[in-house]
């Protein structure tokens, strides 16, 4: 059976210049449906249409609560976003944006022209990456048997010195790692590091951070995140590189920041 | 399209660094919006979400109902 057209809501993945890129991504979108483009101008919407009922308000709150669906529809999210930035610059959205007609698409389009224009300019030819960087545990030692209470008291004295001396290490690492990659983008972004009871790793994150990069500059900047890895032991960190990814971290500017 | 830019399978990533990005990054469509995902907290949601993925609250049911 074929939805009606009253049944149906259509959910908004990203905008790109209208024709760009000239052959659609043979790529799908939330629950398999094919995606289409609503144009305005220069600009186009990538859509889906998605069940009205499954995306009404109720029934979205309780979906977010559903981990099975919203992984598979987190994921349609990102596919569709990674298929275009592979052939065109292409402004993502944040997850969740549903209207009940084609018209209302193309009045965000109106609405938000010159943003989009400006993110489209701006992340032309440039891709996201991340870099996040993991404090190693520190390592303790067997604890040694202290004689008296001053012994006692002097090793707990070296220990808190040597504790400090580590974290002031990690905080200068961290931040000169940062400035290092960042050098070679064109724009960061730090993030707020993920929680150990997300990532589920027992060493705590002590950067979360975005870098936009020029496709002709990956290799300086992989190169500089290599550097900044090779450094990273002996301050007590590791570091992770991750992407490229559609340009999230580096669109809708003007917008305040949560 | 670049060579450096390697087709990426979405399913190598975890779901947290996926939940992290497209949940709060982005941009964010407001007014004539007709379904606001934005009304729900999804750092609260989110988290639920992530600690249920890592088991964690599966963990905790089997424990409550030993």
């Amino acid at each position: 059976v074929i939805d009606a057209p009253q049944q149906t809501a259509w959910y908004v993945y990203g905008v790109v210049q209208r024709g760009d890129p000239a052959t659609a991504p043979a790529v799908t979108g939330i629950a398999d449906a094919p995606l289409e483009l609503v144009e305005l101008d220069a600009l186009a919407a990538i859509v889906s249409g998605v069940d009205r009922e499954s995306f009404s308000e109720d029934a979205l709150a309780a979906k977010l609560n559903d981990r099975a669906w919203l992984e598979d529809a987190v994921r349609a999210h990102e596919r569709v976003l990674e298929a275009y930035a592979l052939a065109a610059p292409v402004v993502p959205l944040r997850f969740g944006a549903i209207y009940h007609a084609r018209d209302d698409v193309e009045g965000l389009l109106a609405q938000r022209q010159e943003q989009f224009e400006r993110d489209l300019a701006f992340v032309r030819d440039r891709t996201e990456y991340g870099v996040k960087v993991w404090a190693r545990e520190a390592v303790h030692d067997e604890p040694q048997v202290a004689s008296t209470g001053r012994a006692y008291l002097e090793r707990r004295l070296a220990e808190q010195t040597h504790r400090e001396t580590a974290s002031e290490q990690l905080r200068t690492f961290v931040r000169s790692a940062h400035e290092r990659i960042a050098e070679q983008s064109v724009a960061a972004v730090v993030n707020r590091p993920q929680p150990r009871e997300l990532t589920g790793r027992s060493e705590p994150m002590v950067l979360n951070a975005a870098y936009l990069v020029e496709r002709g500059g990956v290799g300086a900047f992989e190169a500089a995140v290599e550097a900044v890895a090779a450094d990273a032991a002996g301050a007590g960190a590791a570091v992770e590189l991750n992407g490229p990814w559609p340009p999230h971290n580096f669109v809708g500017a003007d917008e305040v920041s949560p | 399209v670049s060579s450096e830019l390697e087709p990426r399978l979405a399913e190598q990533v975890t779901l947290l660094e996926l939940v992290d990005k497209v949940l709060n990054t982005g941009v964010v469509i407001n007014g004539d919006i007709t379904l606001a995902v934005a009304d729900v907290d999804l750092v609260y949601v989110g988290l639920r979400l992530l600690l249920a993925s890592a088991g964690t609250l599966d963990e905790q049911r089997s424990v409550e109902a030993a």
